[in-house]
């Protein structure tokens, strides 16, 4: 296994709604992509700020339940939690997306099988990238690392 | 015209939903559907599984994606090779169509008042549209006990509002269906017509594009107008020279999927003939469903027939079908 892409990346609540691309380059042709993905924290443990973000959120959408702010109602609606998404695209385009909450992820992509989320495809040499969507973060902080390994075709 | 059941927005693990493929399939079968779309999020890596599964339960699937934007989140259906919403803003959504009809998808907003962050992650439609005519469907009903939700209610006038525009969109409904029902719940379900009774992901298509739809809780609402010699059904435009003479024709098929919403307790009470501005232009007795009928007197730009009763004793829509539109001279139907 070597190892392509290994960044950390340090999220604020103001990258919100945007996307970071890290590109790594495949020297050569290889058998298997293995990603992993993790971010943390998950979920806004300050209550105060969790209220806040609710009564807030509730005034922009109109959300009718929430407009008094009555803490059994803002209960409902907890835990609040980051999301962070990843993407790949591969020299030809477009090879997947794992959109889902988990914090900790790990994917595998051959040219037969995939993880859900992404497709199969021959790992052909070029630049591919990672899309790191920053869906949402609302604790003042949120670390991410991106790790890319690979298996080059023909090693055991 | 046939009718079949369509759920139209589906999750499986290739993104957030519980279900594996092979349980999104049993458990469409088993929800009395016979048809779905799948639109997992960002991805159409299902697809090939999902195809199989679908055909073991002899169900029809049109593979699609939804568009999980940061500004809002977009139904693809019949298109599975455009995924790249990257560099979408909330000014730019509509450049991004044309190569999405192209590539042969129908496109519309899922759950567009639905509230965002911190609520929903990117739910709500933030986009700004300068023309919905790009737009094919519009999810008016979403989630559970869809006719309750004040967010549904808005998506209902919105598209309403759309309608009046002279903007012809098909409405939908999406369970937006991501693990196993809830009991004691009441869910929508989308109708598509066919006019020559086939049902294959192309016919499915076909009724997103002509508006052959209707979305219901309950029974099937059935809705044409009658010129005398042609029957005009959701989704078709009626000449100026036909729309002098018109009679409303109304029913519901009680029996089709009776089993999932029979212990609902949804008691149909009266349909409502309803146009532009969302005004009631006549209400018919329910009547167990049986046709009824009444001269419409002027055919307005679009007209739509809802079902309106109870639904565990409280008083909400039950269900609606897509306009017939009254021909304009000067512009193309679609």
């Amino acid at each position: 296994m070597s190892i392509l892409l290994d960044q950390e990346l340090l999220l604020r609540p103001q990258d919100t709604a945007t996307t970071i691309w890290l590109p790594f380059q495949l020297e050569q042709a290889a058998e298997q992509l293995e990603i992993h993905f993790t971010y943390s924290p998950k979920t806004v443990e300050d209550r105060d700020l969790a209220r806040h973000l609710l009564i807030e959120g509730a005034k922009k959408y109109g959300v009718p339940e929430v407009a008094d702010g009555k803490d059994d109602v803002l209960e409902e609606f907890l835990p609040i939690t980051n999301l962070v998404t990843i993407g790949l695209r591969s020299p030809d385009g477009f090879a997947g997306c794992a959109h889902r909450p988990a914090p900790d992820q790990l994917h595998r992509i051959t040219e037969d099988s995939a993880s859900p989320g992404f497709l199969p495809c021959p790992l052909k040499a070029g630049e591919w990238r990672i899309a790191v969507q920053v869906h949402s973060v609302f604790t003042p902080e949120c670390h991410c690392q991106i790790r890319v390994e690979t298996k080059e075709r023909g090693i055991a | 015209m046939k009718w079949f059941a369509a759920e139209m927005h589906c999750h499986t693990i290739h993104s957030d939903g519980s279900f594996t493929p092979a349980e999104l399939a049993t458990h469409a079968r088993q929800f009395g559907l016979d048809a779905f779309c799948m639109t997992d999020h960002n991805t159409m890596s299902a697809t090939p599984e999902i195809r199989a599964e679908a055909a073991k339960n002899n169900l029809c699937v049109l593979p699609g994606t939804e568009w999980t934007t940061y500004f809002g989140h977009m139904l693809v259906q019949g298109c599975i090779s455009c995924l790249d919403w990257e560099g979408t803003s909330p000014d730019t959504l509509e450049d991004f169509i044309p190569q999405i009809h192209s590539a042969g998808g129908a496109v519309g907003p899922a759950h567009p008042f639905r509230p965002g962050n911190p609520y929903g992650t990117g739910c709500h439609w933030e986009y700004h549209i300068r023309n919905w005519d790009h737009f094919d469907f519009y999810e008016v009903l979403s989630g559970e006990n869809p006719t309750r939700h004040y967010y549904n209610l808005r998506a209902l006038s919105h598209w309403t509002g759309l309608l009046d525009q002279g903007c012809r969109i098909a409405p939908t409904s999406g369970i937006d269906w991501h693990r196993s029902l809830k009991e004691n719940t009441v869910y929508a379900t989308t109708w598509l017509g066919s006019p020559d009774g086939s049902l294959t992901p192309g016919t499915m298509w076909q009724a997103l594009l002509h508006g052959r739809t209707a979305v219901s809780t309950g029974p099937l609402p059935l809705f044409s107008l009658w010129d005398g010699t042609q029957e005009y059904f959701p989704g078709d435009s009626v000449s100026s020279e036909a729309a002098k003479q018109l009679d409303i024709r109304v029913s519901a098929d009680m029996n089709r999927r009776l089993e999932q919403w029979g212990c609902w307790d949804i008691i149909p009470e009266q349909w409502r003939i309803v146009g532009p501005g969302g005004d009631t232009l006549c209400c018919l007795s329910f009547n167990a469903g049986k046709e009824q009928t009444a001269p419409l007197s002027a055919m307005p730009l679009w007209c739509r027939a809802e079902l309106h009763g109870t639904i565990r004793g409280e008083h909400l829509l039950i269900g609606l079908t897509a306009p017939v539109y009254r021909s304009h001279p000067l512009t193309l139907d679609k």
